[in-house]
């Protein structure tokens, strides 16, 4: 068994583990900033009196806002055993269960998913998966977001 | 900014193609992007940083590429009409400021009980080659 497999079994005991949360008032000028800034122009992301009139009864986020809601504050894990020369972002996983509005007060906490190791042409690569919880003041969860680094000593 | 119609779910046939989604980010987009996310890793904005990092230049945010392909779908079916529900987005290579994403979106299944219908997003960049694959479901309220 390798030092880096030894390394996914370790880290794999310590999924579930937490880093600390980020908690988010969502207001209007934080949306119509994130919209702008990905090409919408949709008025639901921008009109509060057009909002108003829709199912929604407020303005909403753009479908990707999760990425400016989730915490960073990743779960502290043991040292790897080897200096990891090349880190990757591989994908983005999100789950919506409900809109994220003007008003919402959002909480996201940053979970160790999982961990393994593949061996690839380059040699042996390091698969790490954090999931970050989002839920609303009322403690419903409205997103789940699930990422992956691949890291290559 | 007009409110764009949408769809109705009994319209929608697997297989259908939705129109196809470009868009050329450009350098002031990132920094845009990058306050908007509160993400300010200088790959995306540091040129010489990018450069020592492997790449020929600075490149696009990850979740910037995402949010591009899924327009392709809310385009189409905007939040007035459908709910994206779910969607994953895998990136395979990066993405550059100056570079037009192309997207295309595909109607992979459809199920009329649950109102869902999901799809398959490919982008690609001008050399032809796929960078980004997405995978979405959405809702039909």
């Amino acid at each position: 068994m390798s030092a880096l497999t030894e390394y996914a079994d370790l880290l794999r005991q310590n999924i579930g583990r937490c880093g600390k949360p980020l908690t988010t008032e969502v207001d209007k000028s934080a949306v119509r900033k994130f919209a702008r800034a990905i090409g919408e122009t949709n008025p639901l992301y921008f009109d509060p009196d057009y909002a108003v009139t829709t199912r929604f009864g407020a303005i909403i986020a753009p479908p990707t806002f999760v990425a400016a809601l989730m915490s960073m504050d990743l779960p502290p894990l043991p040292d790897p055993p080897v200096t990891f020369t090349v880190t990757l972002h591989t994908d983005d996983v999100m789950e919506q269960f409900a809109p994220i509005q003007v008003g919402d007060v959002i909480t996201s906490v940053p979970k160790l998913a999982d961990a393994f190791v593949k061996t690839g042409r380059n040699g042996e690569m390091l698969f790490t998966t954090f999931a970050n919880e989002l839920s609303n003041s009322d403690d419903a969860l409205v997103a789940t977001v699930a990422w992956t680094k691949v890291q290559r000593p | 900014m007009g409110v764009p119609p949408g769809p109705r779910l009994d319209q929608v046939r697997v297989g259908q193609q939705l129109p196809l989604f470009e868009h050329t980010p450009t350098k002031v987009q990132l920094v845009m992007y990058a306050g908007a996310q509160d993400d300010y890793m200088p790959v995306h904005f540091d040129h010489q940083y990018a450069v020592e990092a492997g790449q020929p230049g600075v490149i696009n945010h990850g979740w910037l590429t995402y949010a591009i392909l899924l327009q392709a779908v809310t385009n189409w079916a905007p939040p007035q009409v459908a709910d994206v529900v779910a969607a994953s987005c895998r990136y395979v290579r990066p993405t550059f400021p100056g570079e037009a994403i192309v997207c295309s979106a595909t109607v992979v299944a459809k199920h009329s009980e649950e109102r869902t219908v999901d799809l398959e997003l490919s982008a690609t960049n001008p050399a032809g080659l796929e960078t980004t694959k997405a995978k979405v479901t959405v809702h039909f309220s």
